[in-house]
């Protein structure tokens, strides 16, 4: 188990990570997702040991490791660009850790044609790093960390620099490999899809902090600040105020837009400031005038993309925002509606679909 | 890459017929001179301007030469020692500056250019001034810490470079990995940079073996190293020695630089090779420790001389009788000497200056008086040699050898008759005369030309650079050390050289001929001067005293082809030899002979006057 308490990180007057506060559980596959600059690298590198922990305290297995040196640390990690030893084969990169231990040589040999045969690079053994592919290299970082056994595994952004196919391969993989080793997995990420297809839980960070910590679908569905909500997918943010609110029914007054109905409730209280989020395949374009358990804008078509599986609308509305909306092709087929630019249309979702957020 | 740059591209860029000309144009002029050079090591004559056939002689000479020896061991001692202070100094800088951010770090890395931007000989005279500063002596430790001090920044910005491009993350990797620092440098961080470190120090070996300006001003007694000795050389005029030896320099620096850039490139030196290459390497180092060691441990004697000026028979007799050990050093001419003394290097115990330059000395102090009871043979020197001009005391020097400067001529290109100065600068000989290149001699001859009383009036003075200013546009150059070469090859017809090159140049065919002019000719005696702070006084004395016997006096003139004022030793001399016009000159050409001396406030005068000729 590795826990983070109240984690800092400064840069001169700047505050790279703030007050960061996690627990990671034994065997779990955690991601930390966020921008470019949010603070997940620095993260990354404090649990591993080569960024001084300004303040707060990494403990794994309840030790405090704040103060450890890197090599010192049951940690191991998957660098972004592998950063293969190059004056060493594919054998000695693997070997490497077992070396520096002086392990005898019969030892290494079986335990290093173990990781082999895991990570796939049977019959590349010999090779320089030079020689391999992204992939391969990347096959190469995974097994010289493994080799051995750390009890967390910190990967930063480790697919980011395969290209698409093969990162969605090695992802699949990465995965499968996991649960088979069983050890605790970090995980760091600009990429959403990577996340949420990977991920047992995921932490989205923005400048420094936690924005929201859960499990893919919690983060998707059921975004709780406005910088998670328009980070992960797309959504329609709007701003509101909450002019009822009881039990059964929350009203949402819309700024230029108008008043929207949603079905479930915290007990909001009346006259707060609020963002309405909901996200475009949630909403559809229609002709038909609204069930009464739905909400329902008018707007004029203003763009419209064609994807193959899905159409992408913009509409704008009477007070001038654009709502987007995705709609699936084969349903437009099924109900033969087809829409044109500067057509006249209803956008219409359940009063279920959509979620508040404190403004 | 290195395929995708060589390939040849579709715009037909490189493929004109001008751009190969220049090319190859360019790749000759840069390699003839050296071609040229190492053609004529092979060459059976003396001359390097004259082929006479294929010889391996000049190789057999300098492989036995133990001057050269010395100064090669000297060279390579420098060179390993700078090598591997500047290797290791260099990669630690590299990686503090590569690796951390520290206050002042900017600044550190543009000094580091310093030594490769500023000219050498402003480094050189800079060191000179610091290690002169701090007392340290000029010897083996001053050369090692100036060649250690530039090599180090080239080796510096070789390895900053490869660090620059070997993965920072590599580091973390290997700490990562369970490897503590010093495995991490050990394993990680050293085998990627040891091919720029390998090639570093190849490169600042060479440096240190072909260095020249920096080891001039450094060197002091007794460390001088091969390009001071091939320098020192060339005083005696080029000869196919000095080919030979720049031959092997020249395959020795292309094949240190061939194997450094095989090891940047990557090529490995396979294993069979590599042992027995550092067992090698090894040895060599062991034998120059164990030699430099061992002559701390004997009596010596280092003599500062003209190259070729004693005889080296004269000097094993001495340290066979005596047990002492000569060391030789050399400058290449007299102000050279002298400045180096006046910029304050020690160590010497036996000097050999002219005439004017003792005057010099003997005013600002940088000799002392010799113990003359304790030179018994002076009773062999020719009273008129004693008591000169320049020290009417006597007690500061003992003349060494005494010659002078005369007109040789080849009867081939020249009819006129020749008899004195003024019938050097004939029209017709314009770009076929040859002057020596100096202050003295030049004015001595200018004064004589126009009849003048030598004296300090100044608008003789300018009459007479006039004079110079309008001879100059006839003649070829001024020159001191090529006149046999010029003479040999029908480029020079008329020159003004010493005598001794003259004795040379007439065993070169009696189209040669010698003029000693009317008007005079000026005299240069060498002498014998110990420094004020000689560290073995006695033994110089004793040198003296020793090389003033007439049978070692005979031997060195037989060496050295000057006169000495030993009348019992040139007694002794073949006969051929003690009647030779031009070694010996007769009473009554000694008569008409002058001395140069000191000039004093004058001679300010006259180095304006001269700079004022040597410039036009």
């Amino acid at each position: 188990m590795l826990e983070l308490k109240n984690l800092t990180k400064t840069y001169g007057h700047q505050n790279v990570v703030r007050d960061v506060s996690l627990v990671i559980g034994k065997g779990e596959f955690f991601c930390l997702l966020g921008p470019s600059g949010c603070g997940k690298t620095t993260i990354l590198r404090m649990i591993a040991g080569f960024e001084k922990v300004s303040a707060g305290n990494i403990l794994l297995d309840g030790v405090d490791i704040t103060e450890r040196a890197p090599y010192q640390r049951d940690v191991n990690t998957v660098f972004q660009n592998y950063a293969l030893f190059p004056n060493f084969d594919v054998y000695d990169n693997i070997a490497y850790s077992l070396m520096i231990k002086k392990r005898a040589a019969e030892e290494i040999a079986e335990r290093v044609e173990k990781v082999v045969k895991l990570a796939g690079l049977t019959g590349f053994e010999k090779r320089m790093p030079g020689q391999l592919s992204g992939g391969q290299q990347q096959r190469v970082a995974l097994a010289r960390a493994l080799i051995n056994e750390p009890r967390i595994l910190l990967l930063d952004e480790p697919l980011s620099a395969l290209d698409k196919k093969i990162a969605e391969q090695t992802r699949m993989e990465l995965a499968e490999l996991q649960r088979k080793v069983g050890i605790t997995f970090v995980f760091v990420t600009h990429n959403q899809v990577e996340a949420l297809a990977l991920a047992d839980r995921i932490a989205v960070m923005n400048n420094g902090i936690i924005e929201q910590c859960d499990q893919p679908r919690e983060i998707y569905e059921h975004p709780r600040s406005h910088f998670v909500a328009d980070f992960i997918g797309s959504m329609n943010v709007l701003k509101g105020i909450i002019t009822e609110s009881n039990p059964l029914i929350t009203h949402v007054e819309l700024e230029d837009v108008g008043m929207i109905r949603l079905s479930k409730s915290d007990n909001q209280e009346t006259g707060k400031p609020v963002i309405f989020c909901i996200r475009p395949e949630r909403m559809k374009v229609s002709l038909i005038e609204p069930k009464e358990y739905e909400n329902s804008l008018k707007g004029v078509i203003r763009s419209k993309v064609y994807l193959g599986d899905v159409t992408h609308y913009q509409v704008e509305l009477h007070g001038g925002k654009l709502i987007k909306v995705i709609a699936q092709n084969y349903l437009l087929q099924l109900s033969n509606e087809f829409y044109e630019l500067g057509e006249e249309v209803f956008i219409n979702w359940s009063q279920t679909s959509g979620e508040l957020i404190n403004a | 890459m290195a395929g995708n740059i060589s390939r040849s591209n579709d715009l037909g860029i490189g493929k004109g017929i001008l751009l190969k000309i220049i090319t190859f144009g360019s790749i000759i002029f840069l390699v003839s001179p050296l071609i040229i050079l190492m053609i004529f090591s092979f060459n059976s004559g003396k001359t390097v301007t004259q082929w006479e056939g294929f010889s391996m002689r000049w190789y057999t000479n300098i492989f036995t030469d133990y001057d050269l020896w010395m100064s090669v061991r000297n060279s390579f001692l420098i060179a390993i020692a700078s090598t591997a202070l500047s290797t290791i100094l260099g990669t630690l800088a590299a990686l503090a500056v590569g690796k951390y951010a520290f206050k002042g770090r900017e600044l550190f890395q543009n000094i580091l250019y310093i030594p490769v931007i500023l000219p050498e000989i402003i480094f050189g005279i800079s060191l000179l001034a610091l290690f002169l500063l701090i007392k340290l002596p000029l010897g083996f430790i001053s050369v090692i810490c100036a060649h250690t001090t530039f090599s180090l920044s080239f080796v510096t910005l070789i390895v900053l470079a490869k660090l620059a491009n070997v993965d920072k993350r590599i580091e973390e990797a290997s700490l990562d990995l369970g490897a503590n620092r010093w495995q991490t440098f050990r394993y990680v961080v050293f085998p990627n940079l040891a091919p720029a470190i390998i090639s570093g120090a190849l490169f600042a070996f060479t440096l240190s073996i072909d260095d020249f300006i920096v080891t001039f001003f450094t060197a002091g007694v007794s460390s001088a190293t091969l390009p001071l000795k091939i320098y020192s050389l060339i005083k005696f005029g080029v000869s196919p020695a000095l080919n030979a030896v720049s031959t092997i320099l020249i395959i020795f620096t292309v094949a240190a630089l061939s194997v450094s850039n095989g090891i940047q490139k990557g090529v490995k030196v396979s294993k069979f090779l590599k042992y027995p290459l550092l067992g090698l390497l090894g040895l060599i180092l062991i034998y120059f420790t164990v030699s430099f060691f061992e002559k701390g441990k004997i009596k010596n004697l280092n003599i500062y001389n003209f190259s070729n000026y004693l005889s080296p028979k004269v000097i094993a007799d001495f340290e066979k009788e005596y047990g002492v050990k000569v060391s030789l050093n050399y400058y290449n001419d007299n102000e050279e000497l002298l400045s180096r003394l006046q910029m304050g290097v020690t160590g010497y115990d036996l000097i050999i200056p002219s005439s004017f330059i003792v005057e010099i000395m003997r005013k600002t102090g940088l000799i002392q008086p010799i113990d003359t009871s304790k030179i018994t043979n002076l009773r062999y020197i020719d009273k008129r040699f004693r008591n000169l001009p320049y020290d009417p005391s006597g007690r500061y020097y003992i003349p060494y050898a005494y010659g002078f400067s005369a007109i040789v001529y080849n009867n081939q290109f020249i009819t006129d008759s020749i008899t004195g100065w003024n019938d050097m600068y004939n029209e017709k000989y314009r770009s076929n005369i040859l002057m020596v290149d100096d202050m003295l001699e030049a004015f001595f001859v200018g004064y004589k030309c126009l009849g003048f009383v030598r004296d300090t009036d100044e608008v003789k003075l300018d009459k007479v650079t006039d004079l110079l200013i309008k001879q100059k546009q006839l003649i070829l150059k001024y020159e001191n050390n090529m006149a046999v070469e010029y003479m040999a090859s029908g480029d020079v017809w008329i020159a003004q050289s010493w005598n001794g090159y003259i004795a040379k140049i007439l065993r070169k065919g009696p189209q040669f001929k010698m003029v000693i002019p009317k008007e005079g000719v000026l005299l240069f005696v060498d002498n014998m001067c110990i420094p004020t702070n000689a560290p073995n006084k006695e033994i110089a004395e004793q040198f003296i005293n020793f090389l003033l016997r007439p049978a070692n006096s005979a031997s060195n003139i037989e060496t050295i082809l000057y006169a000495m004022p030993n009348p019992d030793a040139v007694k002794l001399l073949a006969d051929s030899l003690k009647n030779n016009r031009v070694i010996f000159p007769s009473d009554q050409m000694l008569k008409n002979m002058n001395i140069s001396k000191d000039e004093g406030e004058f001679s300010k005068k006259l180095e304006k006057a001269w700079t004022k000729v040597k410039i036009k």
